[in-house]
């Protein structure tokens, strides 16, 4: 693993501090260790239960964070940091998902066993991605506000910290951008 | 794309949308709108898009939100919980994240699986129930289960005040259940044994009080020797109180593990041990098909709630064939039937085929919707799969046709009348009669009933049959009447409580009770409804007061039936009903009952306004209308208005035959009924005719093994019996006889009547032994299948009666009648106007036979019987009055045989026209009586033929 824990908890702490280089600079840390848990996941075992989902996103806030050093506010910004790796996660291994299938071959992906992901949904994500292109041309917030919420699971409290806006506006923000989101989604998906 | 500036303008105007209630929501975007039709446009299609579940929803249940589970507050590796050191996460599930832990003792160290439970705004209250549930979990001891280790609350932290939950269980190394099985190739007997021991360990938990309520297969794991272990045992109740575990809500589902969750998990009911005889079922289900019962992948929670408490799996058969996609880890795999029997050790359609029957069986009753329709325990499910294994008969097989038809009404549940309409089209079904059909798919389409009603109904019903399954009755045959007499019992026990739907179903029972000639009961059944029904609709009592008055009318209680539907007409009129056709039944039974009376022109008057009542109803047309005419026509004809009635039945004809061509079994059935109105009249020849040409289009249309073409065939036998062609008509029995057996079997209600009617033929051909055969035989069907007490019983006798007066020797005769008149008072009782006809016949029977002073008394009771049933002064009884008067000439009581013969000669020919046998008869005994008075005047008055019949 490239990152040291202390390096991304200190990065997480200056980003909550409001410095912006920071969150850049934890972004591939988070990536990677997100890509690492996934290749572990896929060689490794899973003895006790089986998992029907997966926290990756949080084995990954595990391994990279000192739950002890981390100011308040840190695993918010790393969730921040986190929902961007994981739409690029999710978004190219549909990609490659896609390309694969028609290229008739089967994606040998690392995320396969542990994002999963069917066709249909692939097709869903890669509209959602593009459609999100475009939402954040019209307007940079409400893109946040979904990143954050769609892609790290946060709460309203959270992102409205995050963004240091009031919840009501994240509410209402998310209000529109989720309506919009499926609106064009769906009128994508139907063009298609 | 919009402009940045319109762009706000919409969102600014979206959120503002948000705040009108929903209802005023078009009229206020129109408002704000109105000069701007694409902002309204783009408005809307926001708003709808808010309104629904759309791709990004999906997308966030489906993919993203499995991936954010157990979120906040996690610990890290290392970390020290309880007594117990974190070694790694090794799962996350609905409920919070499940890590490896050890404790390390003196010279050992413990591995277990912790679960740390997600915290969230029920864990307050969680604390309690925690430390009392772990108590009772902790007594859980069984190979079978992994055991529960311990349990508690982390040590308070940032954002965890309380500290969070947790339980220790035993750390179980082993590989789900079905790709245990699937992995050793395991065939279906294995399967079964390792499922039993399954259900041995849920069965031992049970017994203790502990649900698991999340059985499924990643929670029964198979260790390397092959021995199955439970975990996660009561960990769901253990985290109810937790917020997630709402129904219904996104979390809600996921956290239940949709594929595999009772409905009433979902649904938000009770859970029971029942609840884990579902899961069980479900895991055997896979275990046997390598489907889950629903794939729910890619649904909303609406959804998802549907087809859970809804919607009825394939059976597990039917699925090894075509397994199509499955999906495995959220992940859609293609599978083969190859697939799916390569891993039970079988070829496909050997796999099928063992599945199919017992096993299809047992899987789905273990997945019965209704937890009371399930295995009663797990002990229960895992001793009827042991059963199937000895091959012995399974338990299950007795529900499954009751269970079937609950699932039918519970697709239907547009309410308690539609449920209602199974339950009586079924139970008409069993009894080989359709006629409620018309009134029932009425009330369907009247209901408003919630589906509480439905399930109400659907619980009884199929109950009812449950009952009447002759496996569940353990070998007996419950008759239809045990069934409605059960279904009675219930109505009455079960739904005190609910008066609209205990009046509805009372009105289905009581009219099966009628239409199987079974009075008292109808009687009491449709009383008692109608009293519940005063609270209701004037709709619904007037349908009440209708049943009530058909009751009356087939009774022969013409005063109450007309009173009832009197009441009934007054109130739809009073009300303004605007069911045009629940008033023209009321005005066609009112109809009928004055016809019985032979009040014909009351008769023909009510038919009128119902045909009118047909004709306006909004849409008018097909078979009631034809009905009507058919009835119009008929009450014409017996008013002797036959020019009338001939034009109405062309008119009948016409109708039909443009509606449908003269080949339209409308048509066969206006002909035959044409055909039966001329027996009636006894205009043989125009009633051979009209049946022909009847029969010649039910034999194209229905071939000639169909009910209808028998009973044409037999209305033919007696036109041609009558037009001197006896043989003729007895080669016309056979042929219908030989076609009844063909469709009903030996013993049937329609055998009795043929057989009834034939030795009828028979005594008339002088065929003593065959009439006496004949009658014999329709009556012991007719006990056996209407029971002892029926009015076709009666009729038996009467007939047996009748026929060994008319074939037998004098003794035969009068042992035949104290038979038939014994059982017809047990019947109808000893007052009752239903005797008037027995007495009658032995009374002539008597006379004819010189037994005047043995006549006398039985002519008299015979029109005291006819009087009470038609009323005095009525033609019925007339024909007693006419043979009472002959034998009193006999008797040489001349002046009391004068009365009562001139009282009924004019009513006679009235009823009968002149030359009708029956008028003869009492013309004749008018010449008699002038004769043997010594008044020959008088006689020569009456002695055809006759230019000057002042008595006419």
């Amino acid at each position: 693993m490239g990152a040291s824990d202390e390096g991304l908890t200190e990065l997480l702490n200056a980003t909550a501090a409001g410095d912006a280089d920071a969150f850049d600079r934890a972004f591939p840390l988070v990536y990677d260790a997100l890509r690492a848990v996934a290749h572990q996941r896929l060689r490794g075992e899973l003895p006790h239960h089986t998992l029907s989902t997966t926290a990756l996103v949080h084995e990954a806030y595990l391994k990279l964070v000192d739950l002890d050093r981390i100011q308040y506010g840190g695993r918010a910004h790393f969730f921040a940091v986190a929902a961007q790796a994981m739409r690029n996660i999710l978004v190219s291994h549909a990609r490659q998902r896609n390309a694969a299938k028609r290229g008739g071959g089967k994606p040998d992906l690392p995320l396969d066993e542990v994002v999963v992901i069917g066709d249909e949904q692939s097709d869903d994500l890669i509209a959602l991605d593009d459609a999100l292109t475009r939402l954040e041309a019209m307007d940079t917030r409400r893109h946040r506000v979904v990143e954050l919420r769609f892609f790290a699971g946060m709460t309203t409290e959270e992102i409205a910290e995050v963004l240091d806006v009031s919840p009501a506006t994240v509410k209402r923000d998310w209000n529109f951008a989720r309506a919009w989101l499926n609106r064009e989604l769906t009128r994508d998906l139907l063009e298609e | 794309m919009l402009e940045v500036k319109e762009e706000s303008r919409i969102v600014a105007l979206f959120t503002e949308a948000l705040e009108v209630p929903a209802r005023e929501r078009s009229a206020w975007i129109e408002r704000r709108c109105e000069d701007d039709p694409a902002l309204r446009d783009e408005l809307d299609s926001l708003l709808t898009a808010f309104e629904r579940p759309g791709p990004l929803d999906d997308l966030e249940r489906d993919v993203v939100g499995p991936l954010h589970e157990g979120l906040p507050g996690v610990p890290s590796a290392g970390e020290r919980v309880g007594p117990y050191r974190l070694v790694r996460a090794v799962g996350s599930g609905g409920m919070g994240t499940v890590y490896l832990a050890e404790r390390d003792e003196a010279d050992f160290s413990q591995r277990v699986a912790l679960k740390l439970v997600r915290p969230g705004p029920g864990a307050a209250s969680l604390r309690d129930r925690f430390l009392g549930e772990r108590r009772i979990l902790a007594t859980l001891e069984h190979p079978g289960i992994a055991r529960f280790i311990d349990g508690g609350f982390t040590s308070p932290r940032l954002g965890e005040p309380e500290g969070q939950p947790y339980i220790v269980m035993e750390y179980v190394e082993g590989e789900p259940i079905t790709a245990f099985a699937d992995r050793r190739r395991l065939p279906v007997a294995e399967r079964l044994r390792l499922f039993r021991r399954v259900c041995g360990a849920v069965h031992h938990a049970h017994r203790h009080l502990v649900v698991h309520r999340d059985l499924k297969p990643s929670n029964i794991l198979v260790t390397a020797d092959g021995v199955p272990k439970l975990v996660d045992f009561g960990v769901a109740k253990l985290m109810a109180g937790h917020a997630d575990v709402a129904p219904l809500t996104r979390t809600g589902i996921r956290v239940l593990t949709p594929e595999y969750a009772a409905p009433e998990l979902v649904c938000g009911d009770g859970v029971t041990t029942a609840t884990d005889v579902y899961g069980l079922g479900a895991v055997l289900y896979e275990l046997l098909s390598g489907c889950r019962p629903f794939e729910l992948a890619a649904r909303t929670a609406v959804d998802v709630e549907r087809v859970i408490c809804h919607t009825e799996p394939r059976r597990p058969s039917a699925v090894v064939l075509d397994p199509g996609t499955v999906m495995r880890s959220g992940e859609p795999v293609p599978r083969t039937s190859a697939d799916v029997a390569r891993d039970r050790s079988e070829a496909p359609d050997r796999l099928r085929r063992r599945l199919a029957g017992d096993l299809d069986v047992i899987v789905m009753r273990a997945l019965a919707k209704e937890p009371s329709r399930r295995y009663a325990s797990a002990a229960a499910l895992s001793d009827d799969v042991g059963r199937h294994l000895a091959g012995l008969p399974v338990e299950a097989r007795g529900d499954s046709r009751a269970y079937r038809f609950g699932r039918l009404v519970r697709r239907n549940r547009t309410g308690v009348a539609a449920a209602a309409l199974v339950g009586a089209s079924l139970v008409a079904g069993l009894i080989g009669t359709a006629s409620q059909a018309a009134r029932a798919d009425r009330a369907a389409e009247t209901a408003r009933a919630e589906a509480a009603k439905a399930n109400q109904v659907s619980a009884l019903v199929v109950g009812l049959f449950e009952q009447a399954d002759p496996e569940a009755a353990m070998g007996d045959t419950l008759t239809v009447f045990d069934l409605l007499d059960e279904g009675t019992r219930r109505v009455e026990a079960d739904l005190a409580d609910a008066p609209e739907v205990q009046a509805s179903l009372l009105g289905v029972l009581g009219r099966s009770y009628l239409s199987m000639g079974s009075y008292e009961p109808a009687r009491r059944l449709l009383t008692r409804a109608d009293e519940l029904q005063r609270e209701g609709s004037a709709e619904d009592r007037v349908v009440a007061l209708l049943d009530l008055g058909r009751v009356y009318r087939e009774t022969s209680e013409y005063e109450a039936a007309d009173s009832a539907l009197g009441f009934a007409l007054d109130l739809a009129e009073r009300s303004a009903l605007d069911d045009g056709e629940v008033v023209a039944d009321v005005l066609e039974t009112l109809a009928a009952a004055h016809g019985d009376r032979g009040d014909w022109r009351a008769a023909e008057g009510y038919y009128e306004r119902a045909l009118a009542a047909r004709l306006a109803s909004p849409d008018p047309g097909g078979a009631p209308i034809t009905a009507a005419l058919v009835g119009l026509a008929d009450a014409a004809a017996d008013r002797g208005d036959t020019h009338r009635a001939d034009s109405l039945y062309a008119e009948a004809l016409a109708a039909a035959r443009s509606a449908h061509g003269s080949e339209h079994p409308e048509v066969g059935a206006i002909l035959y009924h044409v055909g039966r109105n001329r027996l009636r009249r006894t205009d043989w020849r125009g009633a051979a005719d009209r049946l022909e040409e009847a029969l010649a289009i039910f034999r194209r249309v229905y071939g000639e093994d169909h009910r209808t073409t028998a009973n044409t065939l037999i209305g033919l036998a007696v036109a041609r019996q009558q037009t001197g062609a006896p043989a003729a008509a007895d080669s016309l029995y056979d042929a219908v006889l030989a076609s009844q057996r063909r469709l009903y079997g030996g013993d049937h209600v329609a055998v009795a009547h043929t057989l009834h009617n034939r030795a009828l033929l028979a005594a008339e051909l002088g065929r003593r032994e065959d009439a006496i055969a004949f009658v014999s035989e329709s009556l012991a069907m007719r006990e056996r299948l209407l029971g002892p007490d029926h009015p076709f019983v009666m009729a038996s006798h009467r007939v047996r009666s009748l026929v060994v007066q008319q074939v037998g020797t004098s003794g035969e005769a009068d042992r035949a009648f104290a038979i038939a008149l014994r059982e017809s008072e047990r019947i109808m009782g000893p007052d009752s106007g239903g005797l008037g006809a027995l007495l009658y016949d032995r009374g002539r029977y008597l006379f004819e036979g010189g037994r005047t002073v043995e006549a006398e008394p039985v002519l008299r009771r015979a029109v005291a019987h006819l009087e009470v049933r038609f009323g005095a002064g009525h033609h019925q009884a007339a024909l007693a009055e006419t043979e009472l008067g002959r034998t009193l000439v006999a008797l040489g009581r001349f002046e009391e045989a004068e009365r009562l013969l001139r009282a009924a000669h004019p009513r006679l020919v009235a009823a009968f026209g002149a030359d009708d046998e029956i008028t003869v008869r009492a013309t004749q005994g008018l010449e008699e009586l002038y004769d043997a008075w010594g008044r020959p005047a008088k006689a020569e008055r009456h002695r055809p033929p006759t230019e000057d019949d002042t008595d006419r």
